[in-house]
């Protein structure tokens, strides 16, 4: 109860601080809520968010579903573990946008949009399952095994109920995401939803409407976090924890170099295999007419071994250039603001305890999807990709690096404190180093999250970059083009979002800290 | 209950006859110890828990202190009092004629708590070294202090492993780290918190005598919180047994044994009656 009363306080302040600045500012922009409430027609709110929160569901549901069964069987089966996990990440980033804007030529809206929703779950839903269940007690497994139980009976009594408080901390995440997911679906094509609701009213210039559609899908997106994160408060009350977890080392033993190259070697054919076999086979299945779908053979002849492909790569890779630097822009500064706001929520606990609820809650809040009302405010600029990119990076980078510098051991600050050093140095000594890993792990994050925002509003705003001509190409049906692009921003995502996790093994593996897999 | 723990009348000088290589004696007390006064010490915390209520203790300088209770007794808490890491709710601790925190921040400290607490990306040697670069003592001449931190490796018997990093050691070895760790910027209070408390009941008997014999050298004054009967007779001129929550001083027993103190020794008619005293306050403690 206290914490609806608290919920209900801030929602209080928060409209009325609103109202005020509002007021203060003056500016056509930025209406009171006053104004919205007297000019908005609540009917045209409601049915887009209806819309996009249906088909976000499904996706959510559809998503969760086999993102759950993914880290089961991965878990289960410790030689499909590696690729398992890769794929996942591979979901992640691969820049959904992207991908959709194939989607969108060989299928229709609705499963585009719903699709692009799985997506988005896929990557934290499996981690979080699978972190879930290896944090099972090794004592109460051994116990179990040594009382006869089967594979299955363990997993049932101890490593399921184990899971579940990690699975709901991603499902947290995984419910916005799904929402986020859906609204870039629409941005992508089709009718109806908030996102198309929101881009119609800001190119007419129907202020109100956008604000009000945005603070409405904001405020589903934050509920629907706070409704799970209410659940995990509840599972974690009952259940406080006992055990000793039998978390194995994230970091696997280092085999020789040799070794471990052509280990990795083979994961990586292997990766590709699997890609290759859900690009073909997709396109089979779906029997989708070789005028639009693309198989890799053309993208590799359209890049590669065609009189033209030297030509074809010149225009893709000055793009991609082009897309980067937005997304680095964006990058930095989230990140570089990030760090210096967990290091600041640190020293002052006080303003730990007002902003981090707020970036926590802020996080479910889909800054990309919120683009229309980004662009009314800060208008049509470098300073909007920075923004969006930026603001994508920064969340994930405070909250990520604010918890580690939070599970810092207390003995370790005390034995620093008990020396005579100040907060500060302490900071320096003990919190930070083991602060690093987690500013790696959200650059993994961020990384492609930057991608995406820069993309969006290349595509919606900018008209440069790769963003701007995926729509080109597919306008003028140069669908190999497309392919072809999406392939090539695909593949830089990945690889910097893998040395981004390479840096945090190594980090990790260096400092003797453990990799944190989220 | 004011109790006023005196020197036993054990030789002050040090049994080799010198001070340990590389301690500066320079300024320091003529043990090399800080005395320790802690005035009607009440420690409430804001759930309402009474950790300590009314203690009142007076520690000379250079004598070996441990306080001896039952789990959840407060003595953590007063080893944390005493580190400057907390303000008691009631009354004060003063070390060196100072308030506690002062101390803490001269870096005259040395502490080691049952976890060892090694950084995990320092290598032994700069773990050791943490307490100094702690007070930004960084400009300090380099090659003294990394010949301190040589030869205290050699007394906790680490040669050889300066270079290694904590995840290589064994948990007696980490231990021995913290120990060294404590000892490096020269302590004029060395607090320790059941420094071996997590090992086997071997390896810690075998630590102890060697954390003896390493006090011995310099003689700050110590205080040791332990739940160990054996290892407050052991290590201690004065043993303090504490009640339960809210610890109280029971009982204040001098152990009369002479160092070094070995395992037979507990077991002569004089070390026994020690010994049978301590558990029986500890009993009456209510432990």
């Amino acid at each position: 109860m206290r914490a609806v009363a608290r919920v209900v306080a801030i929602v209080v302040v928060a409209v009325a601080g609103w109202q005020l600045l509002a007021t203060v500012v003056g500016s056509p922009v930025y209406p009171t809520p006053t104004d919205i409430v007297g000019t908005v027609e609540p009917a045209g709110i409601v049915e887009p968010v209806v819309q996009t929160v249906r088909l976000a569901v499904v996706g959510f549901v559809i998503g969760v579903s086999a993102s759950i069964a993914i880290g089961v069987l991965a878990v289960m089966f410790p030689r499909f573990e590696p690729l398992g996990l890769q794929l996942a990440l591979l979901t992640y980033t691969v820049p959904v946008l992207a991908l959709g804007s194939i989607l969108a030529t060989i299928w229709p809206a609705t499963g585009t949009r719903i699709t692009i929703a799985a997506l988005y779950t896929v990557y934290t839903t499996v981690i979080g399952t699978v972190v879930g269940l290896r944090s099972a007690d090794r004592h109460s497994l051994e116990l179990i095994e040594a009382l006869g139980a089967s594979r299955l009976g363990r997993a049932r009594l101890i490593e399921l109920p184990a899971a579940v408080p990690s699975v709901l901390a991603a499902l947290k995440i995984a419910a916005p995401a799904a929402i986020l997911g859906t609204i870039i679906g629409e941005y992508i094509g089709g009718e109806g939803g908030v996102g198309v609701a929101m881009l119609s009213s800001q190119r007419l210039g129907a202020v109100e409407r956008v604000w009000a559609l945005a603070v409405a899908i904001s405020l589903v997106a934050g509920g629907a976090y706070l409704v799970i994160a209410a659940v995990e408060r509840l599972v974690d009350r009952r259940r406080p924890s006992v055990g000793i977890p039998s978390r194995r080392a994230a970091v696997p033993v280092e085999a020789s170099t040799p070794k471990r190259l052509l280990q990795l070697g083979l994961q990586g054919l292997a990766i590709v295999g699997v890609v290759m076999a859900l690009w073909y086979g997709g396109l089979l299945l779906f029997d989708v007419n070789s005028f639009v779908g693309i198989t890799p053979d053309r993208v590799w002849g359209h890049l590669v071994s065609e009189p033209d492909a030297a030509a074809n790569r010149s225009e893709l890779f000055g793009e991609l250039g082009i897309t980067m630097g937005h997304a680095a822009l964006g990058f930095v500064f989230g990140t570089g603001a990030g760090v210096i706001g967990a290091v600041a929520m640190r020293l002052a606990p006080l303003a730990e305890r007002v902003l981090l609820p707020l970036a926590v809650t802020a996080q479910s809040v889909p800054v990309v999807a919120l683009l229309p009302l980004i662009l009314l405010l800060l208008g049509r600029g470098n300073l909007l990709v920075g923004v969006v990119a930026g603001l994508v990076s920064f969340f994930p980078t405070l909250v990520n690096v604010d918890a580690a510098l939070a599970r810092t051991p207390k003995a370790a600050i005390d034995l620093v404190a008990a020396n005579g050093a100040g907060a500060a140095r302490n900071l320096l000594l003990t919190r930070l180093p083991y602060a690093a890993p987690a500013l790696f792990a959200s650059a993994r994050i961020a990384i492609p999250a930057s991608v995406a925002g820069a993309l969006l509003v290349e595509w919606q705003v900018l008209g440069n970059g790769i963003g701007r001509l995926m729509v080109t190409a597919a306008l003028q049906s140069r669908y190999v083009h497309l392919w072809s692009a999406v392939v090539i921003i695909s593949l830089a995502t990945t690889i910097i979002a893998l040395l981004a996790l390479g840096a945090e093994r190594f980090i990790s593996a260096r400092f003797g800290l453990e990799s944190t897999l989220s | 209950m004011h109790d006023v723990v005196r020197e036993t009348g054990e030789v002050v000088d040090d049994p080799g006859g010198e001070a340990a290589p590389g301690i500066d004696p320079a300024g320091a007390t003529p043990t090399g110890g800080a005395p320790v006064r802690l005035d009607y010490i009440g420690m409430e915390f804001p759930d309402g828990t009474v950790a300590l209520d009314g203690f009142d203790l007076t520690i000379e300088p250079g004598q070996f202190v441990a306080l001896l209770g039952p789990s959840g007794c407060g003595k953590s808490t007063l080893l944390r009092i005493l580190a400057g890491l907390e303000e008691p709710t009631k009354g004060q601790a003063r070390v060196d004629g100072g308030p506690a925190k002062d101390f803490a921040s001269q870096g005259r400290l040395g502490i080691a708590f049952q976890h060892p607490a090694l950084l995990p990306w320092r290598t032994v040697a700069a773990n050791v070294r943490l307490p100094l670069d702690a007070l930004g003592l960084r400009r300090r001449e380099r090659a003294e202090t990394d010949r301190r931190i040589q030869e205290l490796l050699e007394v906790v018997g680490l040669e050889g492993f300066e270079t290694a990093r904590p995840g290589q050691l064994s948990g007696g070895m980490q231990q021995r780290v913290a120990i060294a760790r404590a000892l490096v910027s020269d302590p004029g209070l060395l607090l320790l918190d059941e420094p071996f408390g997590a090992l086997d009941e071997i390896l810690r008997t075998r630590l102890n005598g060697e954390l003896e014999r390493i006090w011995s050298r310099t003689r700050p004054t110590t205080v040791l919180v332990t739940h160990s009967v054996a290892e407050a007779a052991t290590l201690a001129d004065v043993v303090v047994v504490l009640s339960a929550r809210p610890g109280r001083i029971v009982d204040r027993v001098e152990i009369d044994l002479p160092r070094p103190r070995t395992a037979a020794l507990l077991e002569t008619d004089a070390g026994a009656e020690q010994l049978q005293r301590l558990r029986t306050a500890l009993l009456a403690g209510g432990a």
